[in-house]
């Protein structure tokens, strides 16, 4: 502590300790975005961290560049008989060039904070969500249009996708 | 407004979970926040505030949209609802024109009136939604935008 006086943190008025705190909590955290993105917006309001910090930062890049990895679409493959799971039903796999959209329909609470699930295809490909919630999403009330991205974009023989454990499109 | 104030909130305006909420105060904790008492005010029973008109809870079917961009637009899909239409746009920004508040009109083959109901997306992606059912015995609708004639597609049903 510089001086022997607590260091006054983004909004003036709170200790060092705090900061180095809520700072090893973000790192703890780096590896799950929604509790990541949960702490950056309850330290930014708690006035213990700005938006210089380089792992703040880092998160706000890779949701950018999440939503910016898209390329144009090449197919979409529709949910024939949508399965409704916790208010939620996958209606489209959207196939692009540079990555792989989920879109869905909700009926419930929860906003846009509702976690990408898992993605697979018949060919085993590994997809990784390119951000921990929809890169896209509209609402109206308790309803949410979005849609979830995952990288990579899925191969071209790709024809049967399974998503979560309820949902599977072909 | 303080955390606690606005995350309650968040959660009766139904734009947040639960989960979502308690991994911010557990965040708080760690940070040695004092938060006596505000697990209580999470963990409460929520009373929702949404305001729900009913429109668009009730999923009839997909329909996808033709394979192709016109004037750098595709039609993904479009909901049917029993009480609505969701029609989602991509947009590809490099050829798109850009439109500050782009007009998506719908129509079918029973010159049905589909109410224009909201609209959402954002930069790469329109979403509009209408408050009226695609009604049985439609053949085909079709999705146009006032500012670029060019992007208008037919869709069987």
């Amino acid at each position: 502590m510089a001086g022997g006086q607590p260091r006054r943190g983004a909004r003036g008025d709170v200790p060092d300790r705090a900061v180095s705190r809520a700072l090893d909590h973000l790192t703890r955290v780096r590896d799950d975005p929604m509790r990541l993105n949960a702490a950056i917006r309850a330290f930014y309001a708690a006035g213990l961290i700005d938006g210089d910090e380089p792992i703040v930062t880092a998160a706000f890049e890779e949701g950018q560049r999440a939503a910016a990895q898209r390329g144009r679409v090449e197919r979409v493959l529709i949910a024939s008989d949508p399965v409704r799971r916790d208010g939620t039903a996958v209606t489209a796999v959207v196939v692009r060039a540079d990555a792989t959209d989920v879109l869905f329909h909700h009926v419930g609470p929860g906003g846009s904070t509702r976690p990408a699930p898992a993605l697979g295809d018949d060919l085993g490909t590994r997809y990784a969500p390119a951000h921990w919630d929809a890169v896209s999403a509209s609402g109206f009330g308790p309803v949410l249009v979005g849609a979830w991205r995952y990288l990579p974009a899925a191969p071209p023989d790709a024809r049967e996708f399974t998503i979560g454990r309820w949902w599977s499109v072909s | 407004m303080d955390w606690l104030t606005q995350t309650r909130d968040r959660l009766e305006g139904g734009a947040i979970s639960r989960e979502y909420a308690l991994a911010g105060l557990e965040a708080l904790e760690a940070a040695g926040v004092d938060t006596a008492g505000w697990r209580e005010v999470l963990d409460a029973p929520i009373e929702h505030r949404i305001v729900d008109n009913g429109l668009a809870r009730d999923l009839v079917t997909v329909v996808a949209g033709p394979p192709e961009y016109r004037a750098g637009h595709r039609v993904l899909v479009i909901l049917r609802f029993a009480n609505a239409v969701v029609c989602e746009v991509d947009r590809d920004e490099e050829i798109a024109p850009e439109i500050d508040d782009p007009v998506w009109r719908l129509a079918d083959d029973l010159a049905t009136d589909y109410r224009f109901a909201g609209f959402g997306g954002g930069p790469d992606r329109h979403t509009t939604w209408y408050s009226s059912a695609v009604p049985e015995g439609a053949r085909w609708l079709e999705v146009s935008l006032d500012e670029v004639p060019e992007a208008t597609f037919r869709i069987a049903l």
